[in-house]
């Protein structure tokens, strides 16, 4: 979840900043014109992008986040890396796992798709895309707070439930 | 010019939020000419051009091409519609992540099965047509603004369409540039034989390049005359207009 919000406020913002200044430098209005999809053309790939990369973007956040600890359990802890990584396969749960990275696919979605809607409805030039950009931020994080919440109920009472 | 109606405005009316811009406004436009559209900024000019490409839908009101009503085409059908347009828009509306030689040829590329050879082919007719073939691998970044309205203009015509619309084509041009456009205008509508639509303020444009120009004032199109007439008219509204007088019956603030 802290890989999302910091990719969710990475990504929708630079998504809504790009497509609220083509949506006021009437690019949007031309692509209809020269009857393009814009949504086909310019959503779904940024949301299918989206959703298939960040938990792959998690995978490797987590592994990073692992060696970190190891690197300072042994520093400032003095807990070897044998200690470590026994007391990581104690602890580990593949339904961790799992349920955390089926999380990301539905944040990846929220990001692209909060930049992509805020920016296509940007209106009122530069000033207008300054709005959109902080309501894709601000929208995206929030939805991605209230989803875990959500997500992680479902996941694991439901789905996962401890017998 | 023949005398075939290909775009008909029956009674379109169209308000955003309070305010009513387009007020049961009836116009036709013949095959083969080119129409001006005059107003005052924020008139509804562009609202007009936008509902012409089914970009706007009206309140009220039917919007005919070739005898049939677009405002109930499904978005496919529409979609279809388009490809019988071009338009220049107003600040050229180029996709800025794309070259000079992308833009043009992404309609080309999009549309039709031709080869790439084929397509660079038309790409550098058409940006011949304008008079830049040069900046095919610049971004439009690069350009300055009446080589960007060129690239626009190249890019709208690239499909060989029937109608081109022009939203303020000369605006922010200084006035040798703004004549290389009206020069353009007049040379694309003999080469091609296409319908334009030029919606301006512009009147020494409108001008040069009008077989028939009309007033949108107030959401209607008040009077519609040849260039010649216009000079003559007694309308006090156009006369207003076209003399550019802040004294008459347009209030001016």
């Amino acid at each position: 979840m802290l890989t999302a919000l910091v990719v969710g406020g990475r990504v929708s913002a630079s998504i809504a900043a790009e497509l609220g200044t083509m949506r006021v430098t009437e690019q949007i209005d031309a692509m209809e014109t020269i009857a393009i999809d814009p949504v086909e053309y310019l959503v779904l790939p940024r949301v299918t992008a989206a959703t298939v990369m960040l938990p792959v973007l998690t995978i490797f956040s987590d592994l990073l986040a692992i060696l970190g600890a190891m690197v300072v359990a042994k520093i400032s802890l003095s807990v070897s890396f044998n200690t470590f990584a026994s007391g990581l396969k104690l602890l580990f749960h593949y339904q961790d796992l799992i349920g955390g990275l089926m999380k990301t696919f539905v944040f990846g979605f929220i990001i692209a798709f909060m930049g992509c809607y805020n920016g296509f409805v940007t209106e009122g030039g530069a000033e207008g895309v300054g709005i959109a950009t902080m309501k894709a931020v601000v929208s995206s994080c929030l939805l991605i707070l209230i989803s875990n919440y959500v997500l992680a109920t479902l996941i694991f009472r439901i789905i996962f439930a401890p017998a | 010019m023949d005398h075939e109606i290909i775009i008909r405005f029956s009674r379109v009316t169209k308000s955003f939020e309070e305010e009513l811009v387009l007020d049961e406004l009836d116009l036709e436009i013949f095959r083969g000419e080119t129409l001006v559209v005059m107003g005052r900024s924020g008139c509804g000019k562009s609202v007009l051009l936008k509902h012409m490409l089914g970009l706007l839908r009206p309140d009220s009101g039917e919007i005919y091409f070739r005898g049939e009503d677009i405002t109930k085409f499904n978005r496919k059908k529409l979609f279809q519609m388009r490809m019988h347009f071009g338009m220049l828009f107003q600040s050229a509306a180029l996709f800025d992540s794309m070259s000079v030689g992308e833009n043009v040829a992404l309609p080309l590329r999009k549309h039709t099965n031709l080869s790439e050879e084929e397509i660079e082919h038309i790409v550098e007719e058409k940006l011949r047509l304008v008079g830049l073939v040069d900046v095919m691998d610049k971004y439009p970044s690069e350009l300055s603004g009446g080589m960007k309205k060129r690239v626009g203009l190249a890019r709208a015509v690239v499909m060989n369409p029937e109608v081109v619309l022009y939203d303020e084509p000369t605006t922010g041009l200084d006035p040798i540039m703004a004549d290389v456009i009206n020069e353009l205008i007049n040379r694309l509508k003999a080469e091609l034989e296409i319908t334009s639509v030029v919606v301006t303020h512009d009147i020494k444009s409108a001008y040069r390049v009008a077989d028939r120009m009309a007033m949108l004032h107030g959401g209607k199109i008040i009077y519609s005359a040849t260039p010649e007439e216009v000079k003559r008219t007694d309308n006090a509204i156009v006369r207003q207009f076209v003399e550019g007088s802040a004294v008459g019956p347009i209030e001016a603030i």
